[in-house]
């Protein structure tokens, strides 16, 4: 019965789907559950796993096989990262940036940027990290400090990037400024002079996953970098790696979902007290089946927003942006209730359900926050009633 | 509900929202059958509804009048 619940995907799937999901959580189960409590603790990813993960293809998932990635379709994209955000959502973080800044550089790149890194973060040779946001605000992308002025040779970059995930170890950035008046995205490479990384540590959630401050000081850049047209970064560039990026972190928060539940039954149901079980406790069973049930309800919200995104609908960043607003505030409510059913034990380092409830705030702040979400599909819904006159008159106009 | 004219700026209406410039790129890609790329990023291409229908008849081979 546990299994039945927590392990069901869509009955329409095919089975190639079905069956690479179960190889990407037996890749979880061996390679990232076993190790996500002491990488939390040390605050960093070993090489190594980024390594293996890539040997896998998982880290050029999406990318086309042209480039040398994978090209798998949404759904499958969507189950790689729920099954990563079973075993560490920090892990999972590097998959949602190199989605970001592929597909963002694959949609918009020129023939020469594609030519030059597609096939590197394809294979997982470059991981990227995308530069967005800034010291002085995350969600006002309209105000960005972070200035480009042209010279005789190209481009010039002055200004500083916080909280970017992948900052300590990425070999290249999507980095997002303005050019006058105009925003501007450009690729960056790390080892461009006056380009400085400093490492951001004592995170409360998504410890491992090498979050950074950038500063950059008189960085050149060649105007051969410039990802998109200058005018357009804002509009078209960022949507697109901001999208992809809450496909991944809906799906990674519904892997973290999966987890809590998983570890909660477990307990219950082996947790004696006197001749019962926790789980015989009516109380506990409440919030299990709050548990399940958002489980199977963020699924198939998952699963349409990546179906929209495989049939290439606009529906489909409405239905990412409920998906994600969805399992990111479920994967808090179901961690805290996991560390609630297991109590004291809950909340030691050891026990994942502890790293679950702090990860679990994380994706309810990253790729736009909760109330983001709610301001962004609230006008959503009303000028879809206003547009098609669907509002009916209940006549109680009192 | 508000009519709009087939002229009307949809970026200086104040009527779109963030994310309406790429899902209005989604919808012509899906239902005309075409890629817009870095080279149609233009204005001038989704301004208005006549400059959206403009650009995908160019992109679709047809002579503009």
């Amino acid at each position: 019965m546990i299994e039945s619940v927590a392990a069901r995907v869509p009955a329409t799937l095919p089975d190639t789907t079905a069956a690479r999901h179960d190889e990407f959580k037996a890749f979880v189960a061996r390679h990232v559950a076993p190790c996500a409590e002491q990488w939390d603790r040390d605050e960093r990813i070993p090489e190594s796993v980024l390594g293996t993960m890539a040997q896998c293809g998982y880290l050029g998932s999406i990318l086309p096989r042209d480039v040398g990635g994978q090209g798998w379709d949404v759904v499958t994209f969507g189950m790689l990262h729920e099954a990563f955000g079973r075993g560490s959502s920090a892990l999972t973080g590097v998959l949602t940036v190199q989605a970001m800044v592929s597909m963002a550089l694959h949609k918009w790149g020129t023939a020469d940027q594609k030519r030059a890194w597609l096939p590197r973060l394809a294979s997982g040779e470059s991981i990227g990290a995308f530069a967005l946001t800034e010291p002085s605000g995350g969600s006002d992308l309209q105000s960005l400090a972070t200035r480009f002025t042209e010279n005789s040779r190209g481009l010039i970059l002055n200004g500083s990037k916080k909280w970017i995930s992948c900052g300590q170890f990425a070999s290249v950035f999507l980095v997002f400024g303005t050019l006058g008046t105009r925003s501007v995205a450009c690729v960056v490479p790390r080892e461009s002079p006056g380009l400085h990384v400093e490492p951001i540590t004592e995170l409360l959630g998504f410890r491992a996953a090498g979050l950074a401050e950038l500063h950059f000081d008189d960085v050149p850049v060649p105007t051969a970098n410039v990802v998109g047209k200058p005018g357009f970064a804002l509009s078209h560039v960022a949507p697109v790696g901001l999208h992809y990026g809450r496909i991944s972190t809906a799906c990674s928060a519904l892997g973290l979902l999966r987890g809590c539940f998983e570890e909660s039954v477990t307990y219950a149901s082996r947790r004696k007290i006197g001749d019962a079980t926790l789980g015989d406790l009516g109380m506990i069973r409440s919030l299990i089946a709050r548990m399940g049930s958002d489980l199977e309800a963020g699924r198939l919200l998952c699963h349409n927003a990546c179906r929209a995104e495989d049939e290439h609908v606009p529906e489909a960043f409405e239905r990412t942006l409920v998906a994600k607003y969805f399992t990111s505030r479920a994967s808090v409510r179901a961690a805290s209730d996991a560390v609630q059913i297991q109590g004291a034990a809950g909340c030691h380092g050891s026990a994942p359900v502890s790293r679950y409830y702090r990860d679990a705030k994380i994706m309810e702040i990253i790729e736009g926050t909760t109330q983001i979400h709610e301001d962004m599909l609230g006008r959503m819904f009303v000028d879809h009633a206003g547009r098609l006159g669907a509002v009916p008159d209940s006549g109680n106009h009192a | 509900m508000t009519r709009l004219d087939d002229d009307a700026n949809l970026f200086e209406s104040g009527i779109v929202n963030s994310l309406f410039a790429v899902q209005l790129m989604t919808f012509v890609e899906k239902t005309f059958g075409i890629e817009v790329d870095m080279d149609d990023l233009d204005i001038e291409n989704f301004k208005s509804l006549d400059a959206t229908t403009a650009f995908v008849l160019r992109k679709k081979g047809h002579r503009g009048d």
